[in-house]
């Protein structure tokens, strides 16, 4: 980098770009101070600093119950979609089928499709199945929804696997286990700790989809947000927010210092 | 699995072999026995079905048909990790996330072996390839030369029964190769390994194999020593894949037998030694290599009796060790000779434009039918 003084159009540019990136990160920085704050109605900037929020997230259950219930749906859908992804993106990487494109794009649906079509169609497959209002129907619905992000991951970093690898290590006396369990896999971690961390995230937080399928007694926690909203829109929300901003954070540096997400964008 | 006593090396086997991808025949009907101990390339283009054939032999691709027999056991359907083979890649193939060591010990690891016992074996294949000490690096670090010489090592620690190398020495440059070269022949010969190695490098197979097998479409045209591949070419495809030659057309005049003559297009009638099959009246190629050409200053005496041709030198090309001339010859064409330069370049007895005496003993010049399939590609 040379230091020479910014001409005037990259000061503009320079501009430009800070005014999106606080458009885009404001909403949620927002949060953070009035988590903190005394008030019992969301003022900004917040007159005093105070942890109650923060206390009355423990006094109502609800809250605990459907964090619970979100925790459950995500670990569980996510620890499918693992499965899965990684076993569909084996064979979308290394066999070439009939139908294998048309299977491929079947798979991606969910991130192009409405999800309010996604959520209608899958309580109207459920419902039958006596699945409405169960986590199991939940988890069901959000392996739909977390598979495509775990095998796009998955397919990019398989891709870049070097067939002649897995050779190598079958001439060296590896079956096709060993080969897998030796070669394949640990250089397929990378792709799969991303894949499992989109998974997490895009799980705990679905909403449209959640919505059609939970009741009395089964929420999960955005759900359980909203509701809260409809009757006091006090700082709670934005105390439960700071908490998951936190979470995820925690969650997106640890991986990057892992194996660096930045990659999977590529 | 593929029986074999350590340190004992077993013979490879191969009748009538055939692999096609969907329509595309790669392999057509591929025999070839090696001896235990031997090593043998496999040279042609890319496309001959030499590196399909190799992948046939580590069981990476299944034949459609023939048999595969390594020492006494037949390994149609056995999958590679049951052949007890090493093979070494053309991109290396090293695992990245594991060390050097860790690369070496894998298939020592995969047989059950651990512990101080893997550790020496490492310890000793890496210093076999010049390598010890270099064990915690990982192959990222390693220059282009280090990681063949990993890759070598990785194939020989578990002792395999056959060596297989594809394309070994393609991405090393050119100095490199020729060290590697010697240095893989003796790391064979001291392991004492049956190997088979693809090339499409006819000095890498000259130098570097007990037989060269030559393959050109899926078929083999020619197997030999090197020596036979290079002086006695059964094909035209064969001769110019193996080194330059002078190609001079015409008419065979005389024939029936291993010697004749042939009637050049240009109008001079030269001796030759004929390839079986060719009859007086055929159209051919003459083949001549230019270090079987001899050039004589025009007042010197001529180094064998009869056939010599006045010409001129038009062209030299000095390479230090020796000169390519080329010699405008009245009836014959455009002959380029290559001279050792025994004599200082500088002495000037060859110079352009002297006249000069060409000739070539008649064995020397291989008359082929013309289009013959193999291309006038290589040199």
């Amino acid at each position: 980098m040379t230091a020479s003084p910014p001409r005037p159009g990259e000061r503009l540019l320079a501009g430009y770009v800070g005014l999106v990136l606080l458009f885009l990160a404001l909403p949620v920085l927002i949060v953070i101070p009035l988590a903190f704050s005394t008030d019992a109605s969301l003022i900004f900037p917040p007159r005093g600093f105070s942890l109650k929020w923060f206390a009355n997230i423990l006094e109502r259950p609800e809250f605990a119950s459907a964090f619970r219930v979100s925790a459950t749906v995500a670990v569980v859908a996510t620890s499918i979609s693992l499965v899965v992804g990684t076993l569909a993106a084996l064979a979308f990487v290394r066999y070439r089928f009939p139908g294998r494109d048309t299977l491929l794009l079947v798979f991606m649906t969910p991130l192009i499709f409405p999800a309010i079509v996604l959520a209608a169609a899958l309580a109207l497959v459920l419902s039958p199945l006596g699945l409405l209002r169960s986590i199991a129907g939940l988890v069901c619905a959000h392996v739909v929804l977390t598979l495509p992000y775990m095998l796009r991951t998955a397919i990019a970093t398989l891709s870049e696997i070097d067939r002649s690898l897995e050779e190598a290590a079958q001439t060296l006396g590896a079956n096709r286990w060993r080969t897998f369990r030796h070669v394949t896999l640990p250089l397929l971690r990378p792709g799969l700790l991303a894949g499992i961390t989109f998974s997490l995230i895009i799980s705990f937080d679905e909403f449209t989809v959640s919505m059609f399928l939970v009741g009395p007694g089964l929420m999960t926690l955005p759900l359980e947000m909203y509701n809260y909203s409809e009757f006091t829109l006090d700082p709670t929300l934005a105390a439960i927010s700071t908490i998951l901003l936190g979470l995820t954070t925690i969650a997106i540096v640890v991986i990057e210092k892992l194996v660096g997400l930045g990659r999977q964008f590529s | 699995m593929v029986d074999q006593i350590r340190g004992e090396p077993v013979g490879v086997e191969l009748t009538r072999v055939a692999k096609s991808y969907g329509a595309v025949p790669a392999v057509r009907g591929v025999s070839l026995a090696i001896e235990p101990g031997e090593i043998v390339s496999l040279l042609g283009p890319s496309g001959c079905g030499k590196t399909t054939t190799l992948r046939i032999v580590a069981g990476l691709e299944r034949p459609d048909a023939g048999e595969i027999r390594i020492g006494r056991a037949l390994v149609n359907t056995l999958p590679p990790w049951k052949r007890n083979i090493g093979m070494v890649f053309q991109s290396y193939a090293l695992f990245p996330h594991m060390t050097v060591a860790e690369n070496v010990a894998f298939g020592l690891r995969m047989r059950g072996v651990a512990g101080a016992t893997m550790d020496q074996e490492v310890a000793a294949a890496l210093a076999q390839v010049r390598l010890g000490g270099f064990g915690e690096r990982r192959p990222s670090e390693l220059s282009g030369g280090q990681r063949q010489r990993v890759a070598l090592a990785r194939a020989i620690v578990t002792r395999p029964s056959v060596l297989l190398l594809d394309e070994p020495l393609a991405a090393l440059d050119r100095q490199l190769r020729e060290s590697m070269q010697i240095e893989i022949r003796e790391i064979q010969r001291a392991v004492g390994i049956t190997a088979i190695f693809v090339t499409h490098d006819q000095e890498e197979a000259l130098t570097l194999s007990d037989r060269v097998v030559v393959m050109e479409d899926g078929r083999i045209v020619q197997s030999g020593t090197p020596a036979e591949i290079y002086e006695r070419p059964r094909t035209r495809f064969v001769s110019d894949f193996v080194g330059f030659s002078n190609v001079l057309d015409g008419r065979v005049a005389e024939g029936g037998r291993e010697l004749g003559t042939v009637t050049l297009t240009a109008g001079r009638l030269v001796p030759v030694s004929l390839a079986p099959d060719i009859a007086p009246g055929d159209e051919v190629d003459v083949v001549v290599r230019p270090e079987k050409v001899w050039v004589a200053a025009a007042h010197e005496a001529v180094p064998t009796a009869g056939h010599a041709f006045p010409g001129t030198i038009t062209h030299s090309v000095y390479m230090g060790a020796l000169t390519y001339h080329h010699v405008a010859v009245e009836g014959v064409g455009r002959v380029v000779a290559m001279v050792p330069n025994v004599e200082p370049a500088t002495s000037g007895t060859l110079a352009v434009g002297s006249a000069v005496l060409v000739g070539w003993r008649p064995e020397s010049a291989l008359a082929f039918r013309r289009n013959d399939p193999g291309a006038r590609a290589a040199s």
